[in-house]
């Protein structure tokens, strides 16, 4: 799995962190995402794509 | 575009009537007529106060595409935005600019501002303060006279105690500071069960 996040797309919602603190944070002043594993492991992968489908602004993509 | 999306010219007379009635037995749930709407299609047109026919959307993947497409705008002073009512719409320009109602750049400088006391971390490090505010709140419930209330006795205390916290304003000060999002009679309605609390 290989993970990408556009910062431009990104209105901070956190929902990404919720689901999957240790693929993504969030910048300390503003709340924009950060992505912490591009490649995460396999037992990260449904709470990364639960992630990414509860991203509102489609910031996350995932080639599997 | 606007002027497409809105006008009633093209649009039958069977286009229903917005805002819904709710079911009397089920007032929390939308409308019975929406869900409807919603299980057939995931766009229709609906009837507002001033006659006009915007789109009313039901369909969760229509709406996550239609979130993130920058041709579609929450700025309420364009021709055509469906104001809630005659109010809305003739404040419309003295109402402050907000996050709520701009797009693309003033949005995201708006949303940057607001955004760094809700962080997921932040608002999670607001348990404690939100449980013991509940706590409380429940404990003097449980003392205080049967039935009790749960709006004024815990669905309004608990936000405006924890929004005080956030605020740094202290919740006695409530009724008076104009920067909590409660109405003064509210917030002092609110300070007078604080204080009748044990």
């Amino acid at each position: 799995m290989k993970v990408t996040v556009d910062q431009d797309k990104c209105v901070s919602s956190g929902q990404c962190v919720l689901n999957a603190d240790e693929v993504f944070d969030q910048r300390d002043d503003d709340g924009v995402v950060v992505l912490l594993d591009d490649s995460p492991t396999d037992d990260q992968a449904v709470n990364v794509r639960n992630a990414a489908a509860a991203c509102p602004a489609l910031a996350i993509d995932i080639e599997e | 575009m606007s002027d497409t999306l809105t006008a009633a010219s093209d649009v039958t007379a069977d286009v229903p009537e917005y805002p819904m009635e709710r079911d009397a037995r089920c007032p929390f749930a939308p409308p019975p007529r929406m869900l409807e709407m919603g299980e057939a299609r995931p766009l229709s047109r609906v009837r507002i106060w001033n006659g006009t026919t915007p789109w009313l959307i039901t369909g969760h993947e229509v709406a996550r595409a239609l979130f993130a497409d920058p041709r579609v705008s929450v700025d309420d002073r364009k021709d055509g935005f469906p104001h809630w009512n005659e109010h809305m719409l003739s404040t419309v320009n003295k109402r402050p600019r907000s996050v709520f109602t701009s797009d693309a750049e003033e949005h995201t400088r708006f949303r940057r501002m607001l955004s760094k006391p809700f962080t997921f971390k932040r608002v999670e490090a607001l348990r404690p303060v939100i449980q013991e505010v509940t706590d409380q709140c429940i404990d003097a419930i449980l003392a205080g006279p049967q039935p009790a209330d749960l709006v004024t006795k815990l669905a309004l205390p608990v936000p405006t105690r924890v929004i005080s916290d956030m605020l740094g304003v202290p919740y006695e000060d409530t009724s008076s500071s104009s920067t909590t999002p409660m109405s003064g009679s509210r917030a002092l309605r609110l300070r007078r069960t604080a204080r009748r609390a044990p």
